[in-house]
């Protein structure tokens, strides 16, 4: 999201701007000419829900399988990074 | 709790015959669900599509992986200022650790995080310093904690 919102947007849902944050999220508030006024911080402890952590798990499935069939090596990923490094 | 993940644990998350494929899935699952910040350097996502790219020739399936990361729960991707990368070039030194490595174990540090990763050089060298685990080890605690009696 953007680190700059209107005052005015802010004050019109402030419940619905807090609901995009999650721990240590910052937006600065600003006037109608931009001029920053104020900066919110989200102190909010966010942990994701039950079915999107289902549906992450199954993309990061489908992706593995995917992955798996088109890999031209004997180096494992994790090697592949350690050699990258070097 | 902070965490840091090497970008080795998401290649092997999304890699279904990597050796430790399923416990690295099985970590990004679990830590999802709890409430946790995990701070990365942003070199993550190069590394991650890098690796996935340079053994598959394909860039879609590269850049799904990065999209995947970018939307892990509670992930904030850490840019490397200049001054993090002065302490990242202290600990490479005084560690023997590569650059890349240095950078992730300076990101853990400067967080108090617990550093996830498949490297034995840096599961051996960082654990001085900072938190270090595997996704198997840390699975392994977190079932020993459950099983305490409350």
């Amino acid at each position: 999201m953007s680190d700059f919102v209107s005052l005015e947007s802010a004050e019109r849902d402030l419940k619905g701007l807090l609901a995009q944050l999650s721990l240590g999220d910052t937006v600065t508030l600003a006037d109608n000419d931009g001029k920053p006024l104020a900066l919110l911080v989200s102190l909010q402890e966010v942990a994701a829900n039950e079915q999107a952590i289902t549906d992450w798990r199954g993309q990061m499935e489908d992706l593995a399988k995917k992955v798996s069939a088109a890999w031209n090596s004997e180096k494992s990923a994790v090697e592949t990074i350690a050699e990258m490094r070097r | 709790m902070n965490y840091t993940i090497d970008a080795n644990v998401f290649v092997a998350s999304a890699r279904a015959d990597e050796p430790e494929h399923l416990a690295s899935l099985d970590f990004l699952t679990t830590l999802q669900a709890l409430s946790v910040t995990v701070f990365c350097p942003s070199l993550v996502l190069a590394e991650s599509s890098a690796a996935i790219s340079r053994r598959t020739g394909d860039p879609v399936a590269a850049m799904a992986l990065v999209s995947l990361i970018k939307n892990f729960a509670g992930l904030k991707l850490e840019t490397v200022s200049a001054q993090m990368a002065e302490r990242a070039a202290q600990i490479a030194a005084d560690y023997r650790l590569l650059g890349a490595d240095s950078i992730y174990v300076a990101v853990a540090e400067g967080v108090a995080a617990t550093l996830v990763t498949l490297d034995n050089t840096i599961l051996q060298r960082a654990s001085n310093l900072v938190a270090v685990t595997t996704p198997a080890d840390w699975l392994l605690a977190q079932q020993a904690n459950s099983n305490l009696p409350s």
